[in-house]
């Protein structure tokens, strides 16, 4: 087992209750702001290097929105942190009841690639801030961030506590091995499945961020122009690597003929008429990835873009018009800057599409009339939901942000991520004294010590007590 | 097997009806409980007592009292739990609504254990209806009598196509676990958690699984011995050891062992009485296996209370061990059963090290007059 020595390293660390003061939280969350800041230019070239990430985007998510988080988490760790006083019964009134909140003790996280930085330093900030020591395993698709945060986030963080790992498929497997006491993964539902089969052996609890299509119903009642502008973004943005990306739209016959001017209109407003020259519009993170995306253009016609270049792995900014659910490109998440427009005849028959599938990461709806809107919300299911816009919900951290189904189990951002990391621990401190009221639940059990029990456990339906 | 499917897709077809998810349809699913166990007082407290030779209050208390408790609790509750909860806002999000809306999450299984027969399923259907689920129900097979009036009940009271119940062994459970389902809530032991763990990951479904292991009682030299043994002595008899809370084993300074075993004999004298054998109020084990297994873990121990057994009835005198070690059977396995070791310890931070050296408990124990330890 290559990563046992590591595994406890941090885990004597971890015991040692180093982790533990707030004050030890707080010095390594603002080492980790510091590295955001100091090491701002080798993120932005970094990610830029490995998928032609645009520095717009890059800085966006990869810094803006993480020090977003850090922020949040450093304003508030005093008062997540606190023992959470509850409710007490009559037998309880005199004793301490609360929720203590613990650390898990030693947690792994698993990152993707398509927002490198931004989705380890997340989950990160939160494990951090709950106490817990830390095994950070980039993905190596990236090789560019994998070693900038190999290299240099050791420099920011206590070593003894937080360790980056890097490691390919063999070696993530072999890492799976240990027993770790939580492990938050983002990728994939197929390795989604082995990383909780693993967790499984260890009865190691789990956050999966995984996948899945996210549907896009847009209604016959719609500014259309501001519907194709909001689709588009979500859609290219990271040429369309983006978990919550819009990946596939459900209009009518009529609104798909409307919206493809409008797409067009907006594809050439972000990314001028040879999007491949534009800085803003990014890449595919590699070869295999960009063939398997490539794969996908052959359903229905292609209506907008379709050029490709394996060269640069450049894929444009495409809409395909006419796509049968039977189509390569309805039959996987496509992961890369495609839209698929799918004709349904309406609002219900949209509805009965989408229930049909596995339960995604996000559902989409567009309409000016809100009673549409809320019946695409109440009738479907899914991980989190937009309405008039896209991806727009992940901002807010106030916001759980989690799958459901095969899309992922558990949530996080804010306070979530916090909560994520912490093991609640119910807790109650009784007095020593005032032992002659516990004489009721001793043996001998007798009908006259039960019926004064009753008394005092029951807790009666408001409202439903007769005046004798 | 066959049939496991066909309860399973039953159940869906329900769910997507979409009957289960207003707040009425809930609310009179669980008025219909409450009628149940009502009604059914009798026949529920007798399923009990020839399961695990538990008497009338004590049933009551430990199984019906929470249950009606918790549906009083949950009626009252439910529409503040289940209406959408409105989120802080950003600049960019101002004029946006932004809440979290609880949602179903589709067919839950609910697998129960045999200490509490009846409360271990009823506590969790409660909340698995309340959150607007369908729900199997698959009752331990260990506690035969309450598993078969579960099955013979709800669907009396409930609905059935939403509400199944499943009964079986672990042929029909292992059967059960290959279908899908959006939450899995498993009672029992880590061994077979690990199962349904590892049968949940096929289809990435979430699970809770209420486990185990030896929950650590650590008594100061500084408290009031005979107090804390009153509790410790309550805890861990209770049901004849067969809680997943009970306090497992004691950690205490050498020189108060002797009194911590005079002060539970003291107290099991005034619980049970001389002749424990005949008290109405102490439980009998299980069944055979764990009488047998519990029995082992005496082999080559001090035995300074207790060590009475017969196998006819699986009936063990409430047994206390001195200076076990901590490298013996009885330590290593959660007891799960009527005997009390005693592994001294010289000092707190020992007590802290030996302790965090081990599996996290379900509860820990500490009884001291000193709020600092």
């Amino acid at each position: 087992n290559p990563y046992a020595g590591l595994v406890s390293h941090l885990r004597a660390a971890w015991l040692s209750g180093k982790t533990r003061p707030m004050e030890y939280r707080v010095a390594q969350l603002e080492a980790l702001g510091r590295f955001l800041d100091e090491k701002k230019q080798d993120i932005l070239e970094a990610t830029a290097a490995d998928m032609g990430k645009p520095s717009f985007e890059a800085y966006f998510t990869e810094i803006l929105l993480c020090k977003n988080e850090l922020n949040n988490t450093l304003n508030n760790l005093s008062h997540w942190m606190k023992d959470e006083h509850v409710d007490k019964n009559l037998v309880t009134q005199l004793d301490s009841a609360f929720i203590r909140k613990d650390p898990y003790g030693v947690v792994l996280i698993i990152g993707p690639w398509n927002y490198p930085i931004h989705l380890l330093l997340v989950p990160l900030i939160g494990a951090i801030a709950a106490g817990n020591c830390v095994i950070i395993k980039p993905s190596e698709t990236t090789k560019h961030t994998e070693r900038l945060l190999a290299e240099m986030l050791s420099c920011y963080l206590d070593n003894d506590c937080f360790a980056v790992v890097t490691a390919g498929v063999q070696e993530t497997t072999r890492l799976l091995e240990n027993k770790f006491d939580y492990i938050f993964f983002t990728g994939s539902p197929t390795v989604g499945r082995i990383v909780m089969t693993a967790a499984a052996k260890h009865l190691t609890p789990i956050t999966l961020e995984l996948g899945g299509k996210n549907p896009c119903y847009v209604s016959d009642t719609c500014d259309v122009q501001n519907v194709a502008r909001r689709v588009a973004w979500g859609r290219f943005f990271n040429a369309g690597q983006t978990c919550i990306a819009p990946d596939y739209v459900l209009c009518s016959v009529e609104m798909q003929e409307k919206l493809m001017p409008a797409l067009r209109e907006a594809i050439t407003e972000f990314f001028g008429s040879n999007p491949r020259e534009s800085p803003d519009f990014g890449r595919i993170v590699g070869d295999k990835q960009f063939r398997r995306v490539r794969a996908l253009l052959c359903s229905g016609r292609v209506a907008i873009g379709g050029q490709t270049d394996e060269q640069e792995r450049y894929i444009a900014p495409t809409v395909l018009a006419d796509v049968l659910p039977s189509d390569p490109a309805m039959q996987e998440e496509i992961f890369g800057p495609i839209l698929p427009i799918v004709v349904v005849a309406n609002m219900d028959e949209a509805i009965d599409f989408i229930n049909a599938r596995p339960r995604p990461l996000a559902i989409y709806a567009f309409s000016c009339d809100s009673k549409v809107v809320n019946q695409v919300l109440e009738r479907t299911s899914s991980g989190g939901f937009c309405g008039n816009d896209t991806l727009m919900h992940v901002t807010l951290t106030s916001l759980p942000f989690g799958g459901i189904g095969n899309s992922g189990l558990g949530m996080y951002h804010g306070k979530f991520t916090f909560d994520t990391f912490t093991h609640h621990r119910g807790c109650l401190h009784r007095n020593m004294g005032l032992e002659a009221l516990n004489a009721l639940r001793y043996p001998p059990y007798t009908q006259q010590k039960l019926g004064l029990m009753t008394a005092t456990f029951e807790i009666k339906r408001r409202g439903m007590c007769t005046l004798l | 097997m066959e049939r496991m499917r066909q309860v399973v897709e039953r159940a869906r077809a329900a769910f997507n009806s979409g009957r289960c998810r207003s707040l009425e349809f809930r609310m009179q699913q669980l008025k219909a409980l409450e009628r149940m166990v009502q009604e059914k007082e009798k026949e529920i407290l007798a399923a009990i007592k020839a399961d695990l030779h538990k008497n009338g209050p004590n049933a009551y208390s430990h199984e019906i009292l929470g249950v009606l408790g918790e549906l009083a609790l949950t009626m009252e509750k439910l529409p503040s739990w289940a209406a959408p909860r409105p989120v802080k806002k950003n600049l960019l999000t101002m004029r946006d609504e932004a809440y979290i809306c609880p949602e179903p999450l589709g067919v839950v299984l609910i697998i129960g254990a045999w200490n509490y027969p009846f409360v271990l399923v009823m506590h969790p259907l409660i909340g698995a209806i309340a959150a607007g689920n369908a729900v199997v129900v698959k009752p331990s097979e260990i506690s035969a009598n309450t598993a078969q009036l579960v099955a013979d009940l709800l669907p009396q009271y409930l609905d059935r196509e939403l509400y199944p119940v499943v009964t079986g062994g672990v042929p029909e459970t292992t059967e059960l676990l290959t279908q899908r389902f959006d939450h899995i809530l498993y009672t029992g032991n880590s061994t077979v958690g690990k199962i349904v763990m590892a049968a949940a990951a096929k289809h990435l479904t979430p699970v809770t699984l209420e486990l185990g292991g030896k929950s650590p009682c650590y008594i100061d030299k500084d408290c009031d011995l005979a107090v804390a043994c009153r509790r410790i002595t309550w805890g861990k008899y209770m049901n004849c050891g067969q809680t997943c809370i009970a306090p497992d084993y004691i950690l205490c300074d050498p020189s108060i062992q002797d009194k911590v075993v005079e002060n539970i004999k003291a107290t099991l004298q005034e619980f049970y009485g001389a002749d424990v054998k005949s008290s109405p109020d102490y439980e009998r084990i299980i069944n055979k296996r764990h009488f047998k297994r519990i029995v082992g873990l005496l082999e080559g121990q001090k035995i300074a209370h207790g060590g009475e057994t017969d196998e006819a009835s699986c009936f063990i005198a409430p047994t206390i061990l001195t200076d076990v070690s901590p490298e013996s059977k009885v330590m290593e396995e959660e007891i799960f059963g009527p005997v009390l070791p005693i592994v001294t310890v010289k000092s707190v931070d020992k007590a802290i090290e030996f302790i965090n050296r081990r599996e996290k408990p379900l509860a820990l124990y500490v009884f001291s007059n000193n709020k600092k330890v």
